[in-house]
């Protein structure tokens, strides 16, 4: 079970990319390197997902909306509950998949530049302290 | 006195018995009063001063011929209409009250004259009867002849009536759509059999407002709303509201209503028909869910895209060889979508998925390429990865395996073996090399992404493992290389990203909730 605290200093930087598409996810991971964050992934499925949470620090996650499965809804519940920030890759237009509560976090529309992946990243984690 | 049995004789012969009965009645009734007044007149009138008792027969015969026409005629509908009719009860009213009144006045005239001694009693006796009878005469002909005309116009506005409401009937009945009449306050009066149909109620049970007992309870408060602004403000309406059918079921219909008004101009009401266009909202629902999703594929396909070209730029040394490379993989992509679409997404046979991707890449493929297998559908949602999948296998033949020396061989076979819920899929990729070709080359693609061709192994194994949900195994030189990739058709089946995709995919339109039908509140 993971218990992370809230204000653990956030040096480590981890953050998890979900993403089914293997080749995007690769590439989201890539650029998160390049941003001098750690990029922990690509995962495909929430239950995937839900466990590396619970086996690795993370600082922040990145998720697809459709996933292998279903959607990564669960997984965003994980998070909030964990008190990790994150937020949505989609390419959907439309915010139909996922529920009232979460309509407010911030959803980034596929193909993601590295402009917005950066902004994204530094407003959920902060700037990186390195 | 003559005079009104004349005229109550002389209207006996029209249509309507029961009036002239009711006339012939108060003819007599009137006569018999006359006499006795006359009788009484011959020795009181006179000798009373000031007063004529004539102006109180007169009043009688008026109250008796009222009370006459009432008793005879109660419920005959002529004379009931007549009575309440403003147009004609005007016309009852010109000659009754005139004739009256001027029946008065000459008993009062001539009852002064002769008190004045300016008339002989005898004469002015005569003249009263001679002029009440001409009076009396008139009225009688002037309300007969408006009766007649009076009740031949309404029975044959009856006979138009019943005709055209049979018509009309006939007509709601056997429409498509469900039609309502709605009188001036806005109550439902009518439900053609349409309506009956639909609730499965009979008609009487969702008259005036009870036919908002079935409407969706979430719209419930706001259509009955829009319904009695539009009638009170009386403009027509169209808006689309989910009803209840007999079945439980909640169905969408558009139901419109237009304000209605009578020969003369007068607002009547209003009328409305609804229709039910669930299927068209559902067809309407799925298109804009195909927008999306249309919306959604490109914007991933181009994110693909993107991934594709970075991936291949970083493992290419020259915009040449990272162009050809590139070049491939999106053809790969175009191919596996371009045969998928000819089969109307729904799925693609292995087979043909192999020939499709695999083939392109070889000069010869008939003598360089063997596939062998039994019958696999791939899903539409697979054909991608695993496309992918082949090229990369293709090219790195081509371009560091069996097939980069003369004579190079690939062969592709796969089998089906039931499994424990579904039939597990093993594809044997096989390289032969030409007679006196290298038999592997060092240059192979691998996990480390040397070589010009760049994606290599890594990625065939990330692609099968992340978006086939299946595993890989390679035999690498010395032997023939070969590239086993193993999943099952069950995994595919949770490859399926979403319930909106699975929706698209399985063409299944969306329906409104169903909920249960509040039986209770309908009975009340």
């Amino acid at each position: 079970m993971n218990t992370m605290p809230i204000n653990e200093p956030k040096t480590a930087g981890a953050v998890l990319v979900v993403e089914d598409n293997f080749l995007v996810g690769v590439l989201i991971a890539r650029n998160v390197e390049r941003l001098g964050y750690r990029a922990i992934g690509p995962v495909a499925s929430a239950s995937d997902a839900i466990a590396r949470l619970a086996s690795q620090s993370i600082t922040a996650a990145i998720l697809d909306i459709n996933i292998r499965g279903g959607t990564s809804e669960p997984v965003a519940e994980a998070l909030e509950r964990a008190g990790i920030p994150f937020f949505f890759v989609t390419g959907y237009a439309s915010p139909l998949l996922i529920s009232q509560r979460l309509q407010s976090t911030l959803r980034l529309s596929k193909p993601v530049s590295d402009a917005e992946l950066k902004r994204a990243l530094e407003t959920s984690v902060g700037p990186r302290s390195a | 006195m003559l005079a009104s049995l004349s005229v109550g004789v002389l209207t006996l012969g029209t249509p309507a018995w029961r009036l002239r009965l009711s006339a012939l009645a108060l003819t007599l009734g009137l006569s018999l009063i006359a006499l006795s007044g006359y009788l009484y007149d011959a020795e009181l009138l006179y000798r009373t001063p000031g007063f004529s008792t004539t102006a109180i027969h007169t009043a009688f015969c008026g109250a008796f011929a009222g009370a006459a026409c009432v008793l005879l005629a109660p419920d005959h509908p002529p004379l009931r209409l007549f009575l309440t009719d403003t147009a004609s009860g005007a016309a009852m009213r010109r000659f009754v009250l005139p004739g009256l009144a001027a029946l008065v006045v000459v008993q009062v005239v001539l009852a002064v004259a002769a008190r004045a001694q300016l008339l002989q009693v005898p004469l002015a006796q005569g003249l009263e009867l001679l002029v009440v009878g001409a009076l009396v005469l008139v009225l009688f002909v002037s309300v007969g002849r408006h009766m007649d005309r009076f009740e031949r116009d309404l029975l044959a506005s009856h006979a138009r009536l019943s005709e055209s409401e049979a018509k009309f009937r006939l007509m709601a009945d056997s429409a498509p759509v469900m039609i309502w009449l709605a009188n001036g306050v806005g109550e439902v009066v009518f439900f053609n059999r349409r309506w009956a149909q639909f609730t499965g109620m009979p008609p009487e049970r969702t008259l005036g407002y009870r036919w908002s007992e079935v409407v969706h309870p979430d719209e419930l408060e706001a259509v009955v709303e829009r319904y009695r602004r539009h009638m009170q403000d009386r403009t027509p309406f169209q808006f689309e509201v989910r009803l209840r059918r007999h079945d439980g079921e909640y169905r969408s219909l558009l139901a419109t209503g237009a304000p209605f008004t009578d020969a003369n101009g007068d607002y009547r009401g209003f009328v409305g028909s609804s229709i039910d266009i669930s299927e068209v909202r559902q067809a309407m629902d799925r298109q804009a869910l195909l927008m999306r999703e249309l919306d959604h594929r490109v914007k991933n396909n181009l994110a693909s895209v993107i991934a594709v070209a970075e991936s291949t730029f970083a493992a290419t040394h020259d915009a040449e060889s990272f162009m050809e490379a590139f070049r491939g993989r999106v053809m790969a992509m175009a191919r596996s979508h371009t045969a998928l679409a000819a089969g109307r997404w729904t799925g693609l046979r292995l087979d043909r998925l192999v020939r499709t991707v695999v083939a392109p890449l070889f000069h010869d493929p008939d003598s360089s390429l063997t596939v062998e297998g039994p019958d696999v559908v791939v899903p539409s949602i697979a054909v991608a990865p695993l496309a992918m999948v082949l090229h990369e296998l293709g090219t790195n033949a081509l371009k560091h395996g069996a097939c980069a020396g003369p004579g190079g061989r690939v062969e592709v076979h796969w089998t089906a073996d039931d499994g424990e819920s579904s039939r597990l899929i093993r594809l044997e990729w096989t390289e032969r090399p030409g007679v006196g070709s290298i038999e592997s080359r060092p240059g192979r693609a691998s996990d480390s992404g040397v070589g010009s061709s760049g994606l290599g192994l890594s990625i065939v194994q990330g692609l099968v493992e992340t978006e086939l949900g299946g595993s890989v195994s390679l035999r690498m030189p010395p032997g023939d290389f070969s590239c086993v990739i193993e999943f099952s058709e069950s995994s595919w089946r949770t490859l399926v990203r979403s319930a909106e995709m699975s929706r698209v995919d399985q063409q299944v339109p969306p329906v409104h909730p169903v909920h249960p039908s509040p039986q209770e509140s309908a009975a009340t």
